[in-house]
């Protein structure tokens, strides 16, 4: 295995945003290894990926493949490059699966996979460890709900309207930021992002009522 | 709910759906964050399976049955382009050999 223990109090190249998280010191993020850096983003990659893909067995694929190109390629880079360097990665193979599949769709037949009503992430069985215990079922079945319809209306968005909210949204990213990860102006990250809000806003209003 | 109550509330599901990840899948990222660290060659994608049985299955037919072109006529361009060959070939060896076609002569009468 390679040496991936990073040294602390390096000052980062990249550290060109002055909000959001990006004003992290190196001594102040969650990671200070490799190993540790992809056990804390592992799980929030592999649901970007799975709701971009609908499919758990390619966001697995995506998810692996964006790590062994990180490891293989940066590993030499500092600890606070590496975030926004998966992220780069994770989006391109998910541009790529998409390439893919329009590709196999040309040469084969259509094969969208279709996320039917009974295919929720999570189950029961999810939710079991926590509801035991707990007095409030009924506040987590509308968790779960909501969860389940957000899931939902994201797999519906455009890709990058998905790769703008979730960035900005979920990751915290600013504009500047998230532009430079879909490597694409702020004037168009900011359009696909409120036309997702938008969109989610929409969708989920009408869902409830 | 204004559009700053909305984004929050969404990544508070987000982050809830992070944590509900199932152990079946944190295993298989437990064993892909293992795989990438040490480096270990990675299983191909199915696709890629796919396209490199396409082209062996072009590439055997391609060799069992080569390409054949027909004019409009019918008549196999192959077989034209051969036959000035052999022909021009009978008459450079009827031409070069016309001793041996001597006791030919001699036989017949």
């Amino acid at each position: 295995m390679r040496d991936l223990k990073f040294v602390k109090n390096q000052p980062s190249s990249s550290n060109q945003g002055n909000s959001g998280k990006s004003t992290l010191s190196a001594l102040e993020l969650p990671y200070s290894t490799l190993e540790e850096f992809l056990k804390y983003i592992e799980r929030r990659a592999f649901h970007m990926a799975k709701l971009s893909t609908r499919q758990i067995d390619d966001a697995h694929d995506i998810v692996q493949e964006a790590m062994y190109k990180l490891i293989e390629k940066y590993a030499h880079k500092q600890a606070l490059d590496w975030k926004p360097l998966f992220f780069t990665i994770l989006n391109s193979k998910i541009t790529d699966y998409y390439r893919r599949n329009s590709i196999k769709d040309r040469i084969f037949f259509k094969s969208k996979a279709i996320t039917t009503e009974g295919d929720y992430y999570l189950d029961w069985e999810s939710y079991s460890a926590t509801a035991s215990g707990t007095s409030e079922p009924d506040a987590q079945f509308l968790q779960q709900r909501n969860i389940h319809e957000l899931s939902r209306c994201i797999e519906q968005l455009s890709h990058r309207q998905k790769q703008a909210f979730m960035m900005r949204c979920w990751e915290g990213y600013s504009t500047q930021e998230t532009a430079n990860l879909m490597a694409c102006s702020e004037g168009s990250v900011k359009t696909h992002y409120s036309r997702a809000i938008s969109k989610l806003k929409n969708t989920l209003e009408v869902n409830n009522d | 709910m204004t559009d700053s109550s909305k984004r929050t509330s969404f990544q508070k599901d987000l982050e809830v759906l992070e944590k509900m990840t199932k152990p079946k899948d944190l295993f298989r990222l437990a064993n892909a964050r293992r795989m990438a660290l040490e480096q270990q060659p990675r299983r191909l994608p199915n696709f890629y399976w796919i396209l490199a049985t396409i082209s062996s299955c072009f590439f055997i037919s391609f060799m069992l049955f080569p390409i054949e072109s027909v004019t409009p006529n019918g008549v196999n361009q192959t077989v034209l382009n051969v036959e000035p060959q052999i022909s021009q070939n009978q008459e450079f060896v009827m031409a070069d050999d016309t001793d041996f076609y001597y006791w030919l002569d001699i036989y017949d009468e």
